[in-house]
């Protein structure tokens, strides 16, 4: 109960203090709520005979004016000092703070309130801390405001109560309040900015009314507008690069082209601390003149930006003046031409469509900076007269290729621009300025259907005759001057395709059209027809029609359209890679000058590039020496040899342009076949005096010259020396020189070679072609060439006429002729030494001889004096060339036998020679077939073929009809019978036999019966009688019985 | 019950007050005249901004820069040193720093108030130590610390739950007492602190307009002071000293006057300065080894110092 009652007078009690305090008006009371403010309301102050530490002074006159004593700065900062509450970060001295001690300005209206302000001001009408704040705890029923406030500070609106011109947006000239933001910047809530309760934007975003940062109240900078930036990030630009980047009007940048005008300075346009654009210069926050944008004055027809970009107003009355064209036409926000005027017909100075703030609809698909252009140079855009057709100049290219300094401006892919600058992608707009119809004449804005020429068109540089604007970039291109490719010179008649004379389409213009051209290369002449690799357009002048009818390629022409893949090259558009190249067993990386190769459309590429003309020639420099004077001999008259004829790496005398693509060629030189050499000594001792002179003048070919032509080729491999008689193609060419009275006369081939021209067998054939994936071993057509499917020998099959030592790129026989090779080099394929890997490539059932008798000793000499060493496993009895007879190539002198194949057994198997320790004298097989007409053959044949019974002729060919003899039943390759498995070692046969055979080895060839070779013939009877005959006891008579 | 006792708790705190007014009042013409011994009132970069207390060791006067979130050190002939702290909340950071206590080791101690906590520093203002100002489950504002080196204990005032709290040196909470009120042991409040010759601990109590003194284990003393602004009153006290010969001084950052009192509470004068010298705002005191007082003079952002021995 009595608890009850203290609630309930406790209840009462805080009623009447709470009317007390709320309600006005209030009275002067000693109480301790009150005087803890009102001090003068201390009784002490009236009492008599008291002397007081202070004076009584209820409205001293304070900093702020006259006011109550209560309200006073120094009573409020009694508790708020940090010992009470902590006001000190809000009060600050040195930072800014909402005026006190100034009456308000005419613009503020403070609002009443029963004839009251709402907002009291001091005695002297004006401000003091008690104009916004009370101690008297107002309470907003909410925590969102503070108490102490006149005013529930929420969204803004305590502010909004007096600065009412302030807070109704862009329509007065302010920026918006309560506009719903799309993030609260890191920044702003870091410095406790304030927001309202949906996140709208308010007063206090930006402004703090105590301890702010900076002038205005601002709560951060804004001098380079930082502030504005935090929340118009998507237009707060840090450089052109960053506005490049936002599509925006640049900001933070001091201008170069354009310039801030003392016009709109004196508007009030700011500048950032060094002179840059900054939000500030065209716009202003509040007491903005242009409702629209905020602007600090109005941009009718663009007058705004005209203030600036002075330099662009050559556009109006241009034909790029939108008014003119078309007034009507909208850009991206709707607006008409004639409604906003020029500029913003193709810019907006933020959220534009691409680079340079366009204002216009674009094909994303397209250049960036291009895209600009062609939404209206398009067939369906404003300009669709003006059109760039298919083939035009290329945009998006990177100058930096061209590692100078471009004096045109070139572009990043969102319209960042360089000038003079070695960066940056060529445009539209490096070419041509859209603002200035005229580059010489600001004042010639050209009549409407006017289509200009190339003096104007809103190039940036009149294009005269001398082409100085296409020179501008293409300055090595210039050196086509004087040339015969300088069309002025040779043919001055001559029309482009759009029917101009040289004198109306100056020199570029001849060959090439900047626009609408013909085809790759932006060609402006007639072309063969079709896309091809970057020489349709060279063949359209060089065909026997064509203004270079003297010119032609000939029959046999280097290819094109061609990769160099092949060739072992890795190539890009900046380097070429050889990684072929060996070197002692190792590969070698060889850094090869890069050269074009060419796309279907004929452009340089860098991805399955093929071969063109432009690999080779560079049709603008008639020689990379590049020497004026060379130019000014008469050009009619001019012959190009290898070091000029608009090549682009000279011969030198060393082939320099043919090996750098053809690298495994290189071995040739200084070989016997090196003909730069060779011929040149050869001539010396000739009486040609002429020639000699040729060669020593100078004029120097290298090695490849002297066989090979890249044009008007007198045959396959584009052979330029004079054919030989032979009956292959491939031959044709060796024969050139290895002929009586050639250069190679003394290495003639002989009577018995190995056979060319011939096709190999099947079987052959592919084992050749799965040794070919280990080791090139190339086969030929009849024309001599390495086509698909070809399957015939040649002279280059066996031979590599670049490459004199297979082993060994660097032993080039130093090109001295009498150097003998051997069948280690003699520019083989593959060493024919030791055991003659190049013959059992072909032969590989003949490689079982090695390590048997048949395989001779270092001693034995062929028929050519060479030993083992030199010769070769299969030397000793084969030789490829200069042969004893076609019968097996034989390489030893014939011995005394009664068909052709004894006669080369017996060369070693015969009284007093090599083997002669096994010479059959007597019980030889006969030679006659007996069996052969017996009711047995069938039995015997089991089916097989006449031919597999091995009978030959005298002159040692096998047939049907022939006679017995030695390779009947020998193999002489294979020591031991039912070898067959030509990869697996004979176990029984070690390294050298010098013991006796047997029936199943003693060189004798499989047998195809189930026995002995004996019972291929003979079968099982013959099988039985010989080991009747041949058993031990056979031969034992036995005493008769008696 | 708890009415009943808060009705005698309010009779005995207003008879009280009545005993200390007519002691003061007996004796409110006294002033004391002191000539300014020295004046830190450093410039250019080194300005001191709202100063809040100052605390003196043998080699260095440690001035608490709270505008500045900072400790600004000066040598004993005002000189600046060094400072220390910057605004942050990481260690040996501050945000809105007030009181501040040297131990007799010489280690800094600082109230570092909107962080919540104390922070110990070397002499050199290098970060030693720091512990949160827990109490209950409640982490409190401190408002100023003071150090009991022999006990090893550190005195914190604590702006939210109106006590005193005293931690170990390590930050453990060994005792606390007071509470929001009027009556005795509680506070309104509590704001700086001192130590008496004797060893009992004064406490500013701002709103309730009083010194409070305590035992060491918080057992209520007396009370000296009260509100009002005839001698021997105060009216905003904020800081507290205590010289060598015992006397407590009080300063009063409205009435911009320093009154000392016995240590029975009775006025023995009021602090004067020599013209045109005046004090405005005090705040932060401390009487050093040499028996010389100093002055924080919050909105002057300045200490003066005074030597009180004749």
């Amino acid at each position: 109960m009595l608890r009850r009652l203290s609630n309930l007078l406790l209840l009462l009690i805080s009623l009447l203090v709470s009317q007390s305090l709320s309600s006005a008006p209030r009275l002067p009371s000693e109480n301790r709520e009150c005087a803890t403010c009102h001090i003068m309301w201390l009784k002490a102050f009236k009492r008599e005979n008291v002397e007081t530490l202070v004076p009584y002074d209820p409205r001293p006159v304070v900093k702020t004016g006259k006011q109550d004593v209560a309200s006073t700065e120094d009573m409020c900062f009694s508790c708020h000092d940090g010992f009470v509450l902590d006001s000190r970060p809000l009060w600050q001295s040195g930072k800014h703070a909402h005026p006190v001690g100034q009456k308000p300005s005419e613009n503020i209206q403070i609002p009443m309130q029963d004839g009251k302000n709402i907002f009291p001001l001091n005695d002297d009408g004006r401000m003091y801390c008690g104009t916004c704040h009370t101690a008297h705890g107002v309470d907003w029923d909410d925590k969102e405001s503070q108490a102490f406030m006149r005013v529930r500070d929420v969204d803004g609106q305590f502010c909004m109560a007096c600065h009412t011109e302030k807070t109704k947006g862009p329509t007065t000239g302010s920026h918006p309040v309560m506009k719903k933001m799309h993030h609260k910047p890191a920044a702003l809530v870091k410095v406790g900015a304030k927001f309202g309760r949906k996140n709208e934007v308010i007063c206090q975003s930006c402004h703090k009314p105590h301890a702010a940062a900076e002038k205005k109240l601002l709560r951060i900078k804004n001098t380079n507008s930082q502030l504005c930036g935090q929340c118009h990030d998507d237009r707060y630009a840090q450089s052109m690069a960053d506005a490049a980047h936002l599509n925006t009007h640049p900001v933070n940048i001091k201008p170069v082209d354009a310039k801030i005008a003392p016009s709109l300075v004196k508007a009030g346009a700011k500048q950032g601390v060094n002179g840059q654009i900054i939000c500030q210069t065209c716009h202003r926050p509040h007491d903005a003149k242009s409702t629209q944008g905020l602007l600090l004055q109005e941009n009718n027809n663009g007058v705004l930006c005209q203030t600036c970009h002075i330099n662009k107003k050559t556009v109006l009355d241009s034909k790029h003046d939108m008014n003119l064209t078309d007034g009507d036409t909208k850009n991206i926000r709707g607006q008409k031409v004639k409604e906003g005027g020029a500029c913003s017909a193709c810019h907006l100075p933020h959220k534009g469509k691409g680079p340079k703030m366009w204002a216009r609809e674009i094909d994303k698909n397209l250049e960036p900076m291009a895209a600009l252009c062609l939404s209206c140079h398009d067939k369906e855009g404003l300009a669709n007269k003006h059109t760039v057709g298919e083939y035009s100049h290329p945009v998006g290219v990177d100058v930096s290729r061209l590692g100078r300094k471009v004096p045109l401006p070139t572009f990043s892919k969102n319209g960042f621009k360089w000038k003079d600058a070695i960066e940056g992608r060529v445009s539209c707009a490096s070419c041509h300025d859209p603002h200035q119809w005229d580059p010489n004449d600001k004042d010639n804005k050209a009549e409407p259907g006017d289509t200009g020429n190339s003096s104007n068109r809103f190039l940036r540089i009149a294009n005269s005759t001398e082409a100085p604007l296409c020179k501008t970039c293409h300055k090595e291109k210039w050196n086509v001057t004087g040339t015969k490719h300088d069309l002025r010179l040779t043919a001055p008649d001559a029309e482009n395709s759009l029917g101009q004379d040289v004198e109306e389409s100056g020199l570029c213009g001849t060959c090439h059209l900047v626009h609408n051209a013909n085809g790759s290369k932006l060609w402006a002449r007639d072309k063969l027809a079709g896309n091809g690799t970057g020489y349709l357009a060279c063949i359209g002048c060089h065909n026997e029609k064509g203004l270079a009818k003297d010119k032609t390629l000939g029959e046999h022409t280097h290819p094109v359209n061609v990769g160099v893949e092949r060739l072992g090259i890795v190539a890009t558009l900046e380097t070429w890679q050889h990684s072929a190249s060996k070197i002692k067993g190792k590969n070698h990386l060889q850094m090869l000058q890069a050269l074009p190769l060419y796309d279907d459309k004929g452009l340089p590429t860098d991805h399955d590039g093929r071969v063109g003309c432009g690999t080779c020639h560079d049709p603008h420099n008639w020689s990379v020496k590049k020497n004026p004077d060379e130019r000014k001999i008469d050009i009619d008259k001019l012959e190009g040899d290898a070091n000029s004829s608009f090549l682009r790496i000279q011969d030198k005398g060393v082939s320099q342009l043919c090996v750098n693509c053809h690298v495994d060629k290189k071995t040739v030189f200084l070989t016997k076949h090196d003909l730069s050499e060779q011929e040149f000594t050869h001539l010396k001792t000739t009486d040609d005096d002429e020639a000699v002179s040729a060669q020593v003048s100078g004029n120097m070919q290298g090695a490849c010259l002297h066989c090979h032509k890249p044009h008007n080729a007198g045959a396959n491999a584009l052979w330029s020396r004079p054919p030989g008689q032979a009956k292959t193609a491939v031959a044709k060419l060796c024969l050139s020189c290895h002929q009586q009275g050639q250069i190679a006369g003394k290495k003639l081939p002989g009577k018995h070679d190995h056979p060319v021209g011939v096709s190999i067998s099947l079987q052959m054939s592919q084992r050749i072609d799965k040794l070919n994936k280990q080791q090139q071993l190339p086969l030929f057509d009849s024309d001599g060439h390495q086509s698909v499917g070809a399957d015939k020998l040649d002279c280059a099959s066996c031979h590599n006429p670049h490459q004199w030592d297979p082993d060994d790129i660097m032993n080039r026989s130093m090109a001295m002729l009498d150097e003998e090779g051997t069948a280690a080099n003699s520019f083989l394929r593959l060493s024919a030494n030791e055991n003659s890997s190049l013959c059992v490539r072909c032969h590989e059932d003949k490689k079982m001889i090695a390590g048997t008798d048949h395989d001779f000793d270092k001693n034995s000499v062929n028929v050519l004096q060479q030993k083992r060493d030199v010769s070769g496993l299969c030397g000793q009895c084969h030789v490829p060339h200069q042969a004893v007879s076609d019968l097996y190539l034989w390489a030893q002198p014939l011995g005394n036998g009664q068909d052709a194949v004894e006669q080369r057994c017996r060369s070693c198997h015969d009284e007093n020679k090599q083997a002669a320790k096994k010479d059959p004298e007597q019980g030889q097989h006969p030679k006659q077939i007996r069996l052969w007409s017996t009711e047995l053959r069938q039995e015997i044949l089991k089916g097989k073929n006449l031919a597999d019974i091995r009978v030959f002729d005298e002159d040692g060919r096998q047939n049907n009809f022939g006679a017995i003899t030695c390779a009947s039943c020998h193999n002489p390759h294979q020591w031991q019978a039912l070898h067959k498995d030509v990869n697996t070692k004979n176990k029984e046969r070690p390294e050298k036999i010098k013991a006796e055979g047997n029936v199943m080895t003693s060189f004798l060839r499989n047998n195809d019966s189930q026995n002995i070779v004996c019972a291929d013939c003979h079968g099982a009877d013959g099988l039985y009688r010989y080991k009747y005959f041949h058993s031990d006891s056979t031969h034992v008579k036995k005493p008769r019985a008696k | 019950m708890r009415t009943y006792t808060i009705f005698l708790k309010l009779a005995a705190s207003l008879a009280l007050s009545f005993f200390v007014l007519s002691v003061a009042y007996a004796d409110s013409a006294i002033k004391r005249r002191l000539d300014l011994g020295l004046d830190i009132n450093p410039a250019a970069e080194n300005t001191l901004l709202l100063p809040s207390d100052v605390a003196v060791s043998n080699s260095y006067i440690y001035v608490v820069d709270g505008g500045h979130h900072r400790v600004v050190v000066f040598d004993q002939q005002g000189n600046y040193a060094f400072s220390f702290g910057s605004y942050g909340a990481g260690k040996g950071e501050f945000n809105s720093p007030v009181g501040i206590d040297v131990s007799e080791g010489g280690e800094v101690y600082v109230a570092d108030t909107a962080n919540k906590r104390i922070q110990v520093f070397s002499a050199a203002g290098k970060f030693v130590r720091l512990f949160k100002v827990k109490s209950g489950r409640y982490i409190i504002r401190p408002i100023d610390v003071l150090v009991d080196e022999k006990a090893r204990e550190v005195y914190v005032s604590g702006n939210d739950n109106h006590k005193v709290m005293v931690f170990s040196s390590k930050g453990k909470l060994k005792r606390e007492w007071g509470g929001n009120g009027t009556s005795e042991g509680e506070f309104r409040y509590p704001a700086t602190l001192a130590h008496l010759k004797d060893g009992r601990v004064a406490v500013v109590d701002v709103l309730n307009a009083r010194l409070q003194i305590f035992e060491k284990n918080g057992d209520y003393s007396i009370q000296i002071s009260g509100w009002g602004v005839e001698p021997g009153q105060v009216f905003r006290p904020k800081g507290v000293a205590v010289d060598k010969d015992g006397d407590i001084y009080i300063s009063d950052s409205y009435l911009n006057l320093v009154q000392v009192f016995s240590d029975v509470g009775k006025l023995k004068y009021i602090l004067d300065t020599v013209a045109p010298r005046t004090l405005y705002t005090p705040v932060g005191m401390y009487v050093d080894a040499k028996n010389k007082l100093y002055i924080t003079e919050m909105r002057k952002h300045r200490i003066s110092v005074f030597s009180l021995n004749p």
